[in-house]
């Protein structure tokens, strides 16, 4: 790297982009890297895609604390993180709007089946008064006027309207990461870190796409911001470790099948509920902290057990459904830090030029309030804050034509033929909004398809595949055998006809 | 944006919907338009160089192209207005429809319309197999268009999961363009397609076909590294301990194709449950008055010259429909799948015109009678649910009907 920066990010999720897009208001030259072939993340991936606080984050309190802690609830405010998930909460909609990041206020709604769950609702009444938190209570009428599409067997709950913001994690990353980069930022993707050396009052960040010198390193490395750390210090005093739940994707089809959050009353360590994501697809989560917690932190492995437990649980809500309905699932690996369990955020004290920025789950939350705090840190540890005038908080996100009036719709198309060459059957995704998203530095199939969408319907890229491969291929100019699906050794189609062939052509029977 | 009528449009430049607008066309419909997804005509059969088809509409062996072709090139002498990289966004029950392409979008009020956009595959959520999310796995479908049209492989070892048709030719395809097949696994007890493809495919090219397997996991992380195999019992549950692992880069799924009906429940079409396709009666017009169906989208075939005639049918339908202006439909008759019977199409006949049924079973037989309420009977050796059968209603048959009767049930029992 020939200039040398003010700041290098390790990490391209959501605090490192947010961060990323933060420095980028100051005259300073800063670089972020990640390590895979996009700025989606792995934990701001697998979270469930919501901005929370007062009743889900009791619950997630509550849920954790059977397994994890025997803290009680009132330690749990008290942490450095509840004021920052707090603050962050109510930072949200400006970034939102600002970044024109698609969200909805979505009813949380917690149901009981029988008297023991229903006294659990009340003591979750009790622990939300403690958040200053209120919720209103619901008859079963209610429930089946609310929900008629679930199980029969609730009969009472508890819901808040104004908890809970559904929105699309990925959107977030990739906004930030846009809007870093128009303002000057930099960000290199497939650049692994592999080590930190010193350099008088330089550090040398080494990665796999060359050296990156730099004063100040934020460490926001998410899963691995241990493996980070470990290249400045012997002295880390936590350790990471994960915990990874399926997720079951419905058919958009039932878009209407719920329309709150609705969660059945968490039994211990484990956590049901299904959620109407922002694209209209039923998502089902199904967290179980006394059994997931996984050896491998790269482990995104759906256990055949857990899948098919996950589609029984999901028909305890959902009575409905069949196998066919579910289009799609994953397994999202979160990282949790021990013994401390709180966010990790500040400079080390044998070196002050390397900053921590590790959190746990929920992290999405917090983020717009991390990344102010990040600033704060790094600016009391000496990085000059001079506000660049022509600095943009404004982005504008690839118009989605499945949305569009058609008035609108024959507005872009006149503007863009592509917008009228329709790519993806299921989404109804255009070859407009494919080359914007890869002009706006998507480079693999995946990269697409969490932009834009194609792949994401219920027949999974089988159509549109090979014709994103192709543009893809098109735009960066690269053989259709190069073209990946997320990065190197994942490419889509790595061979050419007949070149396998052996030079000798063995007969047939 | 531009509005046009027409007389006639059609969904699907495929081998269905190009039957569906010269039949029409020849019926005397003049404004025929065909509206197609993708940049070729021919649907599937652009990238299904294998050959086998027209054996029977043409009493010829000819390629997936060149079955295409003849229809392809009829449509354009009868002057059908054929539109490529256009999408059908939405239709109306009024049979208004809104398209795009690049040209920009246009509505089309139509008279009639014959729905003919064929089929989907499953897809390996669908069936819930666990394991990581990696590149390498496709459908065979997909796979064979980037095979055959395109020009590229998507590995060197490959699985193929499925034993229908799909995953048999593929598994030959990609032996021959040097792709080390390891194995074609099959969850049944019997092969899921053509006993000719069988043959011609795997036993042909020693290639290991694993009846009564299924893939139990995927493991790889950026790419597929290999999967996990296993027996399964008579529920198709996998046996615990006949787990084995089998390397590869590739696994190929052909697990099933699904008709493509998002653009028939816009307009309201009633789906049959037993196939995923349109209730139909015996002109293949559905519930809505004017929009005809036919081919994969209605049910999926394994002949084509089936889809060819049923479409036929359909742009009969359309035509006399279009011509009969508003003369009423006698759908009195239902058809009803009894034992071993799957499903029958079309579900609903007059009983005074002369119709085809075609049908599947659910579980193979032997020396079976095939019963169409009491007016028919035939005998047949074997019968399997790959294989698709076809019974003719002649004159004959259908004076045998009863005065009210309302539905036949067609049964298919073991003789004696």
């Amino acid at each position: 790297m020939a200039e040398t920066n003010d700041v290098v990010i390790v990490g391209g999720g959501v605090i490192g982009t947010g961060l990323a897009r933060e420095l980028s208001r100051y005259k300073l030259r800063v670089t972020l890297v990640e390590r895979n072939a996009d700025v989606t993340g792995v934990g701001t991936r697998a979270g469930h895609s919501m901005i929370y606080r007062g009743l889900m984050l009791v619950i997630s309190h509550v849920v954790k604390s059977y397994v994890f802690t025997e803290k009680p609830m009132e330690a749990e405010i008290g942490k450095e993180r509840e004021k920052l998930r707090a603050a962050g909460f109510n930072l949200f909609e400006q970034v939102a709007t600002e970044l024109d990041i698609p969200y909805r206020w979505t009813r949380h709604l917690v149901v009981a089946r029988n008297g023991g769950e229903v006294e659990s609702l009340r003591r979750t009444e009790r622990a939300c008064t403690t958040y200053g938190v209120r919720v209103r209570w619901v008859d079963k009428n209610g429930i089946r006027a609310m929900e008629p599409n679930t199980s029969k067997d609730f009969i009472a709950g508890i819901y808040s309207d104004e908890s809970v913001m559904v929105m699309f994690g990925p959107d977030f990353s990739i906004a930030y990461a846009e809007n870093a980069v128009a303002n000057g930022s930099n960000i290199m993707l497939e650049a692994e870190v592999t080590g930190v050396s010193q350099d008088g009052d330089y550090q040398v960040v080494e990665t796999t796409k060359g050296p990156v010198r730099t004063k100040f390193i934020v460490n926001a490395a998410g899963g691995d911001a241990d493996k980070i750390m470990d290249m400045v210090t012997d002295e880390r005093g936590w350790e990471r470790y994960f915990n990874a739940s399926p997720l079951l994707i419905l058919d958009k089809r039932l878009k209407d099948l719920v329309h709150s959050i609705v969660m059945p009353v968490p039994a211990p360590g484990t956590n049901d509920f299904v959620l109407p994501q922002i694209h209209g697809n039923p998502y089902v989560a199904c967290f179980d902290y006394s059994r997931g917690e996984v050896e491998d932190r790269y482990d995104t492995f759906t256990v055949g057990e857990r899948l098919r437990n996950s589609f029984a649980r999901a028909q305890k809500i959902l009575p409905g459904i069949s196998q066919s309905d579910v289009i799609a699932s994953f397994l999202g690996t979160r990282a949790f830090v021990r013994p401390q369990d709180d966010y990790i955020l500040g400079p080390l004290k044998k070196n002050p030029r390397f900053i921590n920025a590790v959190l746990t789950p929920p992290g999405l939350i917090a983020a717009p309030a991390v990344i102010n705090r990040l600033v704060d840190i790094l600016h009391e540890q000496g990085l000059p804050l001079v506000e660049k005038k022509d600095f943009n908080p404004i982005r504008k996100r690839i118009p989605q034509f499945s949305e569009l009036p058609n008035d609108e719709k024959e507005a872009l198309i006149a503007k863009d033929p592509g917008y009228g060459h329709v790519i993806c059957r299921c989404e109804t995704v255009t070859e407009g909004e494919i080359v914007e998203a890869i002009r706006r530095g998507a480079q693999t199939v995946d990269a697409i398809k969490y932009r834009v969408r194609p792949g994401m319907g219920r027949c999974q890229g089988g159509f549109c595949a090979p014709r994103v491969v192709t543009i893809l291929a098109r735009e960066l100019n690269i053989p259709i055998t190069q073209v990946t699906k997320s990065g190197a050794n994942s490419e889509i189609v790595p061979y050419r006809s007949k070149e396998l062939l052996p030079l000798e052509v063995t007969a047939v029977r | 944006m531009i509005q046009r009528s027409i007389d006639l449009a059609v969904i699907g430049a495929g081998p269905a919907g190009l039957a569906a607008a010269i039949r029409a066309k020849e019926s005397g419909i003049e404004k025929v338009t065909v509206i197609e997804r993708s940049e070729d005509t021919g649907g599937l059969l652009h990238q299904c160089i294998h050959n086998g088809f027209g054996l029977l509409y043409f009493n010829e062996d000819l390629t997936g192209p060149q079955y295409a072709h003849r229809f392809v090139e009829k449509a354009m002498d009868l002057n059908v207005d054929l539109q490529l990289e256009t999408m059908v966004l939405n239709i109306t029950p009024g049979k208004k429809i809104i398209a795009t392409s690049r040209n920009g979008m246009v509505t089309l009020y139509c008279k009639a319309i014959v729905l003919a956009m064929g089929c989907r595959e499953r897809t390996r959520h669908q069936i819930g197999i666990p394991g990581t999310r990696p590149a390498g796995i496709l459908t065979a479908g997909t796979a064979q268009r980037y095979v055959n049209v395109e020009g590229f492989l998507p590995g060197k070892e490959a699985v193929i999961l499925g034993s229908g048709d799909v995953g048999m030719i593929m598994a030959r395809r990609l032996t021959l363009e040097g792709v080390n097949v390891k194995a074609v696994v099959e969850i049944l007890p019997y092969v899921g397609g053509l006993i000719r493809n069988e043959v011609q495919c795997l036993v042909d090219y020693d290639i290991p076909l694993l009846l009564e397997h299924t893939v139990t996991e995927i493991h790889g992380r950026k790419r597929i590294e290999a999967v996990t195999i296993s027996q399964v019992d008579k529920d198709m549950n996998p046996i615990s301990g006949t787990e084995r692992v089998i390397e590869c880069d590739t696994l190929l799924l052909s697990v099933g194709l699904i008709p493509e009906n998002e653009i028939s429940l816009t307009a309201g079409v009633e789906l049959d449950p037993l196939t995923g396709g349109p209730i139909v009666n015996e002109m293949m017009e559905t519930n809505i008055a004017g929009i005809f169906a036919g081919g994969n989208v209605v049910h999926v075939h394994d002949l084509v010259d089936n889809v060819t005639w049923e479409a036929e049918r359909a742009g009969l339908g359309a035509a006399e429909y279009m011509m009969s202006k508003g003369a009423p439909v006698i759908e009195r008759i239902r058809l009803r799948p009894g034992a071993n019977i799957r499903y029958v199409k079309p579900n609903k006949i007059s009983g005074e015109k002369e119709v085809t049924l075609y049908m599947r079973v659910n579980e193979p037989d032997e020396n079976v009678s095939l019963r169409v309420g009491d007016i028919l009977s035939k005998s047949l050796r074997v019968v399997k649910p790959s294989e698709m059968l076809k019974i003719d209603l002649s004159t004959k048959e259908l004076e045998k009907i009863k005065e009210g009767t309302h539905e036949l049930v067609v049964n298919c029992t073991r003789k004696g």
